[in-house]
């Protein structure tokens, strides 16, 4: 019973996917397909100017990727803390 | 105290900064996290005692990776499970478009649920595929250029834009386009034998 109401609640979030389109949004910016390894990642933000991370520097700061992002602001929220 | 100790006491003082991460980076999964912090604390107690187990440098910067990685796994898993719902269902589903498309010349319900299915299988198999293809591409740094004109087209940029925007020639950015979606296309292919769920996947639909 729980799961299947979990389920629901989770199919009725799913994005509308109309177009093959809105399907690499949806795995892009949703399901980080996109995404640098962790690795990768934390050395650009140790590294930003790295030129060997220009591939991660644009998925952070023109893709804007809210994954990528949400873990730069937990690491500068945890150097400050 | 143990490196193992150490990292679960992290890993509880780090827990509302966690939760926050989660919530915030994936907000589908906000009802979840509870769940899914819950997972990752047992993962963890499982893990901090195995003989190889090794403390990492930066244990809160570990943790956010480790629920990263679970929350998209979790994402993906809960497409699947709808996924395999609509896939036990569409016997169903065909009959009844019979039924309503006779009175309605619009897309019924049935139809437009077909489609979503397709959509997410779409979805499922091109993830798994470009994170491959991340992966590929980050084995050598001479492949990090392909990885990122890959990406600029995914969002829309023409050669020409990817071409200044890298300052590299177009002619370079052309045979690295080639290039990944020849990977993409290939290892689509491999997986989607039938050819179901990619019939389209050039045609732009």
């Amino acid at each position: 019973m729980g799961e299947k109401s979990a389920m629901q609640r989770s199919e009725s979030k799913t994005p509308e996917l109309k177009t093959l389109g809105d399907v690499v949004r949806w795995v892009v910016a949703e399901l980080g397909a996109m995404c640098p390894s962790p690795e990768r990642l934390a050395a650009y933000f140790a590294n930003p100017d790295d030129a060997n991370l220009r591939d991660v520097r644009y998925h952070v700061e023109e893709v804007r990727c809210p994954i990528c992002r949400t873990e730069r602001e937990a690491i500068q929220r945890a150097i400050s803390d | 105290m143990t490196d193992g100790a150490e990292v679960l006491n992290v890993f509880m003082r780090c827990r509302p900064g966690l939760e926050r991460f989660a919530r915030t980076a994936f907000p589908r999964l906000a009802h979840d996290v509870d769940d899914l912090l819950q997972e990752i604390w047992l993962e963890l107690q499982t893990k901090v005692v195995s003989s190889d187990f090794q403390a990492p440098r930066n244990c809160e910067s570990w943790l956010r990776m480790l629920v990263r990685s679970r929350a998209i796994d979790r994402l993906r898993s809960m497409e699947r499970q709808v996924f395999l719902s609509l896939t036990n269902t569409r016997g169903d589903a065909s009959k009844s478009r019979e039924r309503v498309e006779l009175e309605d010349n619009g897309p019924s319900p049935a139809t437009h649920a077909v489609e979503q299915e397709r959509r997410r299988r779409q979805g499922l198999l091109l993830s798994d595929v470009l994170v491959e293809f991340c992966r590929w591409c980050e084995e050598r740094p001479q492949r990090l250029a392909i990885k990122e004109a890959y990406e600029r087209s995914l969002h829309g940029q023409s050669p020409a834009q990817i071409a200044a925007a890298m300052g590299v020639p177009p002619a370079s950015v052309h045979q690295w386009l080639h290039q990944a979606r020849e990977w993409v296309r290939q290892r689509v292919a491999e997986r989607d034998v039938e050819r179901s769920v990619f019939l389209t996947l050039y045609a732009g639909q």
